[in-house]
């Protein structure tokens, strides 16, 4: 395959290939994402029209379009297994739990959703923008840290858990899932892309387990286990870096 | 059940149907909230006209509630959602457009523009504006999905259900139309 400059890149987007090297790179493109980011990295009319663009369409604009009204779900009182910050997982607990209360008629019993997966549906709520409105203040995360620490029962040493390639640390939260404390510490990639890595204290006398890839909530995912304690980093479509750093990660934690 | 983004390489056995109705409800409602302006985007570049945007974007709404027992692990929702606003347009109100206006030339309106932004800046980036809206609907919405949106290649030709070949061959004539501006932008640079 040929190996492309980045000179060779901008020569494409100055319009300056001809047509044969032109389709040679898209085909090339199309057969590997990497090449694909390099090549959108370069190109200066991406932020030119994207600025142009930023304040479009204005509140104003979009004032008349009404998102339906949710049907109500009546949630129990009782009901303290699941307990997430936020309105939106909020909204995703009262759905969980309308199910439980009256599954519709005919559908098998679903399965349980496990932590990871219902960590997954609250990570896809995160947009950059989540991310990016977090200020960078290293004493809040460390005393956020701290708290952590003390839910888990555990060290979560701040220098490895800032030291990712590529990730800056932006907060740590306290969830839980099923009373058990689920960490969440939110991450954003250097192009603005969340990620996050969850430790949720499972508990004692299950079996370790290896690193595993999966997709969840359309976010890519590599989660493992060791000891008392599950892990999960989350985040983007980019499966070999979540699985790189998972790697990493394993080795600190 | 449908898989929208199949270059995935990895596809979790767990999915969405797991999950009640009405926590995929919930999901969509919070998708639509948090991408609402995103999708309108779209629907503008696609229809070329804030009116037939704001339909565009209503009928998305609607349809993706409808669907949201459709949705599954794989998806990633935001692309998914921009996936039913193309639907509709290209089934539903293209059509329609034309025939209220003939044709999907127009007038675009940079009046939508910031008008807080200084005069210098908001003179630029109306005439940004102005030459993408001018652009012809396909290339108009590839820009948008990469440029403004910041799709990756392959997720826009996922979206607009065409081979990343075709995404980059309209974003190449675009940029072949909007040369200039660049160069416009890099002379104010150096003066």
């Amino acid at each position: 395959m040929t190996r492309y400059t980045d000179e060779d890149l901008l020569t494409y987007l100055n319009g300056d290939f001809d047509e044969d090297a032109a389709q040679s790179l898209e085909q090339a493109v199309g057969e590997d994402p990497e090449l694909e980011q390099r090549l959108m990295g370069l190109d200066p009319l991406a932020a030119m029209v994207g600025q142009a663009f930023e304040s479009v369409p204005r509140d104003a604009d979009i004032a008349a379009i009404s998102i339906p009204a949710a049907e109500p779900v009546v949630a129990p009182a009782r009901f303290g297994g699941l307990r997430l910050v936020g309105t939106v997982a909020a909204m995703l607990v009262a759905g969980v739990v309308g199910y439980v209360i009256s599954p519709p008629g005919p559908t098998p019993e679903p399965a349980p959703i496990g932590w990871k997966l219902q960590a997954a549906l609250y990570q896809a709520l995160y947009v950059p923008e989540t991310v990016a409105a977090i200020p960078a203040d290293s004493a809040a995360v460390s005393a956020q840290l701290a708290s952590a620490e003390a839910a888990l029962n555990r060290a979560l040493p701040q220098d490895s858990l800032s030291d990712l390639p590529d990730l800056e640390l932006k907060r740590a939260q306290i969830l839980a899932f099923k009373g058990k404390p689920l960490i969440q510490l939110a991450y954003a990639k250097s192009d603005g892309t969340p990620f996050a890595l969850c430790i949720f204290l499972r508990g004692e006398g299950k079996p370790d387990g290896p690193v595993n890839s999966e997709v969840l909530a359309g976010l890519s995912t590599a989660s493992w286990s060791q000891g008392e304690f599950g892990y999960m980093l989350i985040g983007g479509q980019d499966d070999a870096f979540v699985t790189d750093v998972a790697g990493l990660l394993v080795e600190q934690l | 059940m449908v898989t929208l983004l199949s270059n995935r390489k990895h596809v979790v056995a767990a999915n969405y149907s797991m999950v009640s109705s009405n926590s995929l409800d919930a999901l969509v409602r919070e998708a639509l909230t948090q991408n609402l302006k995103g999708i309108w985007r779209f629907a503008f570049s696609l229809s070329g006209n804030p009116e037939t945007a704001n339909d565009l974007v209503q009928a998305t709404c609607v349809r993706a509630l409808e669907r949201s027992h459709q949705v599954t692990s794989d998806h990633r929702l935001d692309a998914w959602l921009m996936t039913i606003c193309r639907s509709i347009w290209l089934n539903d109100l293209r059509a329609q457009r034309i025939r209220q206006t003939q044709s999907l030339s127009h007038a675009p309106d940079a009046a939508l523009l910031d008008p807080r932004a200084d005069t210098e800046t908001n003179f630029f980036a109306s005439e940004v504006f102005t030459k993408v809206m001018q652009l012809p609907e396909a290339q108009r919405a590839t820009v948008m999905l990469v440029f403004v949106q910041g799709y990756a290649y392959r997720e826009a030709a996922d979206i607009l259900d065409v081979p990343i070949g075709t995404v980059m061959s309209r974003l190449s004539a675009a940029r072949g139309k909007l040369k200039h501006l660049m160069n416009d932008a890099n002379t104010a640079a150096g003066e």
